[in-house]
């Protein structure tokens, strides 16, 4: 597999306000690359940039094999991008804001070519309706419709499922799920909950606070031999005494006095049970998380704390 | 390019408000046409005052004072100073109201340079400008021609008054008209340019009036310091010069030379100070909008 | 003694003048009575400081005793106040007569120049001067003061009318006031040249002239033009 987008050390500072910091990741063609951050992490911030909506402040993009900012309009005609929301122009139906959308990319489809492309996202029906009328999931799929009326290699979806109903968001995922499989397209998808991002993407980036966290595969880092356990229990001094007798104990994260998450290898949480249980520790419940998971609501508790801190 | 700017007048000529623009302009030419059809007396009167101590100004004459002609004079020197709010209604728009619709990503993420998106919305808002003036030219000069006829234009100065024959007048009005497209469409690139710099086209069509207005009162305001310094340089103080193709020259005798202008390379000077005003707008607005970073 | 001297210096001033200034006056008011009313057609050229204005066609009505109505069919032309002064029958118009003076004849043009002066001490008219071509019997300049309207002045040449005592040219000259407007209410366009309009307090002088053709004398006048 090739990289199709190459990032190295990307930052983007607005005055004092570090939006993204020291970013560097790369996107391999055929994937679907989720970027997953809660609001305000610089996920926008990066996908901007990627779209040179934002001039980065150092770093440097490619994509293609090209510098972006040296090729952009040759590497823009192989691109299709919703970021944050989709918006068009309300007064205008739905057919005339994606033949606007071709005319842009510098491509003049046939009416079949453009209805085609409204059947794919289920809009064909409302071809002739203003834009202003339709719902937000309808919105979001003409978004996706003009994202592709140029057939890019290359789509960027910024948050797709932001503010839909539940049969929309499955809508999106479907849609998603067919332009990889069937079409073989690169996308970059972009959200604020994991388990959207778990159920489309191959690989996957976690972004905090400008920085990036973790990347890897998502069948990697969604690794089923591996677990957090999160256990609420009575005594920490000798529960600490018991963990240090382990050695398939990976990590421990205390999170209170009666509250501490372990990782460990799946199979073993029976095992830690029983030497806990020996030992005198009265366990009130255990439950277990997949790492992922854990990591991304450690991650995103630890903001909620710090903003309640605020508070 | 030219699908790109089929693109951007089919945006400007679909959205129903660009029309208000066109239906206040009707409003105000045909008030003005209403008011001097039923009152003309009155104004001809008041246009007559101070020379009714040395001429006599019989019914026949004001009748034929207060022709199309004229009217046409009176309503451009009303409207011109005007019409650059409804200029900036649109250009003023052109990026900002883009930006706050978010259809502004929808072209940027577009293989299209943004300074060729600059160039596409000025052509676009140079047209709306000239669409405007035509449509003001069917109704404040065809309209008052119907309505009061033809005859020889008299324009009242404040040193002086000059008339010209009715046959020597149209191609004035059309070299005025085409001096006026200049001057708003200068509006207009002073209103992309302000516009480039905000997210909400309140600011810029505000920010372009407010410009428009203080450029005026100073290109009006009698004070000998700026007379030489500031005046000459106010693109305002150059907007009214469509009004120097109506000032003609006389003979020694103070005959009316047919077909002159009174000071054409000034108006040549005007048309070249406000083409410089364009280029300074356009090339800033391109400088900024390339280095903008898009967050809406 | 006394009485001879003044005999011979009457006949001396008979002898170079021809005719007393009565004589003069009352052959060129005959000639004038001849017109009851005319129409003629001209070209009027106005010179005033202040306007330009180009060359109009006019048609000029006259009806006795003292309407005269200048009109321009087609374009506009601005008409002077005191334009009737224009016909030269105004002159004599005061019902109570006027006293002559004679001022003797003109050393260059040998135009006798008589004063008259309205016996009427209400009278409009203050005082005109006449310039009469006495071989002619025709006047060649007039200059009338009057209360209201300042002084008009006229100059005139004939030709194939003048047995009318009609001019085929009328040069007339009239006070033209002062104008000035704010340029707050024109928003002139300043083209930078900085003229300033001439204003050197002396009086100002408007001229029009009118060079007629086609006079059609005591065809009637319908009194519709004079409205």
């Amino acid at each position: 597999m090739s990289s199709l987008v190459r990032v190295s050390h990307l930052s983007k500072r607005f005055g004092s306000f570090q939006a993204v910091r020291d970013v560097s990741f790369e996107v391999q063609a055929g994937q679907v690359y989720g970027f997953l951050g809660q609001n305000g992490a610089g996920k926008s911030t990066t996908l901007r940039m990627l779209m040179t909506l934002i001039r980065p402040s150092s770093g440097s993009i490619e994509v293609f094999g090209m510098d972006l900012l040296r090729h952009r309009r040759a590497i823009l005609r192989q691109i299709g991008a919703v970021i944050e929301k989709p918006d068009h122009y309300g007064y205008l139906s739905a057919y005339e804001n994606l033949r606007m959308a071709a005319v842009l990319c510098g491509i003049r489809p046939t009416r079949k070519k453009l209805m085609e492309q409204l059947d794919f996202v289920g809009l064909a029906d409302r071809y002739k309706s203003p834009v202003k009328t339709f719902s937000q999931g309808m919105k979001q799929r003409l978004g996706i419709a003009t994202a592709l009326v140029h057939e890019p290699s290359l789509i960027i979806l910024d948050e797709p499922t932001n503010g839909l109903d539940p049969q929309g968001i499955a809508d999106i995922r479907e849609l998603i799920r067919r332009l990889s499989r069937e079409q073989g397209k690169t996308l970059i998808v972009s959200s604020h909950l994991l388990s959207e991002i778990e159920l489309i993407a191959d690989s996957l980036l976690i972004l905090h606070q400008g920085e990036k966290r973790m990347e890897g595969a998502l069948r990697d880092l969604l690794n089923p031999a591996e677990t957090v356990a999160e256990f609420e229990l009575s005594n920490r001094a000798l529960t600490d005494s018991v963990f240090a007798s382990i050695d398939f104990i990976a990590s421990v994260d205390w999170r209170s006095e009666q509250q501490c998450c372990v990782r460990l290898p799946k199979n073993e949480i029976p095992e830690i049970v029983r030497r806990l249980t020996e030992a005198g520790v009265r366990i009130q419940s255990v439950a277990s998380r997949h790492s992922l998971e854990y990591y991304f609501l450690q991650l995103t508790q630890t903001e909620s704390h710090a903003s309640a801190v605020v508070d | 390019m030219l699908a790109l700017l089929w693109i951007e007048l089919n945006k400007i000529f679909r959205r129903p408000r660009t029309y208000i623009a066109f239906g206040a302009m009707a409003a105000i030419v045909w008030l003005i046409q209403l008011a001097l059809y039923f009152d003309g007396q009155a104004y001809v009167d008041l246009m007559l005052s101070n020379l009714s101590g040395a001429f006599e100004f019989s019914e026949v004459f004001k009748k034929q004072l207060l022709n199309g002609y004229l009217i046409c004079f009176v309503i451009l020197n009303t409207l011109l100073i005007q019409m650059p709010l409804l200029v900036a209604l649109v250009a003023g728009d052109a990026i900002a109201g883009e930006a706050s619709q978010g259809t502004l990503r929808f072209q940027l993420t577009r293989p299209i340079s943004r300074s060729q998106l600059i160039l596409i919305k000025f052509a676009a808002s140079a047209m709306y400008v000239i669409a405007l003036l035509i449509w003001l030219a069917l109704l404040a000069l065809a309209g008052s021609v119907l309505l009061f006829g033809m005859n020889d234009l008299v324009v009242l100065r404040s040193t002086g008054i000059d008339q010209m024959q009715s046959d020597d007048v149209l191609w004035r009005y059309l070299a005025a008209f085409g001096f006026a497209s200049m001057a708003l469409i200068t509006v207009a690139a002073l209103s992309l340019l302000l516009s480039v710099l905000a997210d909400n086209p309140i600011g810029p069509i505000i920010a372009t009036m407010s410009v428009v207005i203080v450029f005026t009162i100073l290109s009006e305001l009698n004070i000998p310091l700026y007379d030489t310094t500031v005046k000459p340089w106010l693109f305002t103080t150059h907007m009214v010069a469509w009004k120097g193709f109506f000032y003609v020259q006389a003979d020694a005798e103070g005959t009316t030379l047919r077909g002159s202008i009174e000071n054409l390379p000034a108006i040549m000077r005007s048309l070249g100070i406000l083409v410089g005003y364009i280029i300074l707008f356009l090339g800033t607005a391109i400088y900024i909008f390339k280095r903008k970073d898009i967050l809406t | 003694m006394k009485h001879i001297v003044t005999a011979l210096f009457l006949l001396l001033t008979l002898s170079v003048y021809g005719q007393t200034p009565t004589e003069l006056v009352t052959a060129v008011k005959s000639k004038l009575d001849r017109v009851t009313n005319y129409c003629a057609s001209g070209k009027m050229k106005t010179n005033v400081l202040f306007l330009k204005a180009p060359i109009a066609s006019v048609q000029v009505y006259f009806k006795k005793p003292n309407q005269l109505r200048i009109l321009n069919e087609k374009g506009i032309s601005f008409i002077p106040k005191g334009s009737m002064n224009m016909d030269l029958s105004q002159l004599f118009i005061d019902p109570s007569g006027f006293d002559l003076l004679d001022l003797g004849a003109d050393a260059k043009t040998g135009w006798r120049i008589i004063k008259l002066l309205p016996r009427d001490p209400n009278s409009e008219v203050v005082l005109s001067t006449i310039y009469v071509d006495a071989k002619a019997g025709l006047i060649r300049r007039s200059s009338t003061t009057t209360r209201e309207n300042g002084t008009f002045e006229l100059e005139l040449s004939y030709g194939a009318y003048a047995e009318y005592g009609l001019a085929d040219k009328v040069i007339f000259t009239f006070n033209s006031q002062e104008y000035k407007l704010p340029k707050g209410v024109t928003f002139d366009y300043d083209d930078g040249s900085g003229k300033k309009a001439p204003s050197d307090g002396k009086p100002k002088k408007g001229r029009v002239e009118i060079q007629y053709s086609n006079y059609q004398i005591n065809k009637g006048v319908p009194e519709s033009v004079f409205r």
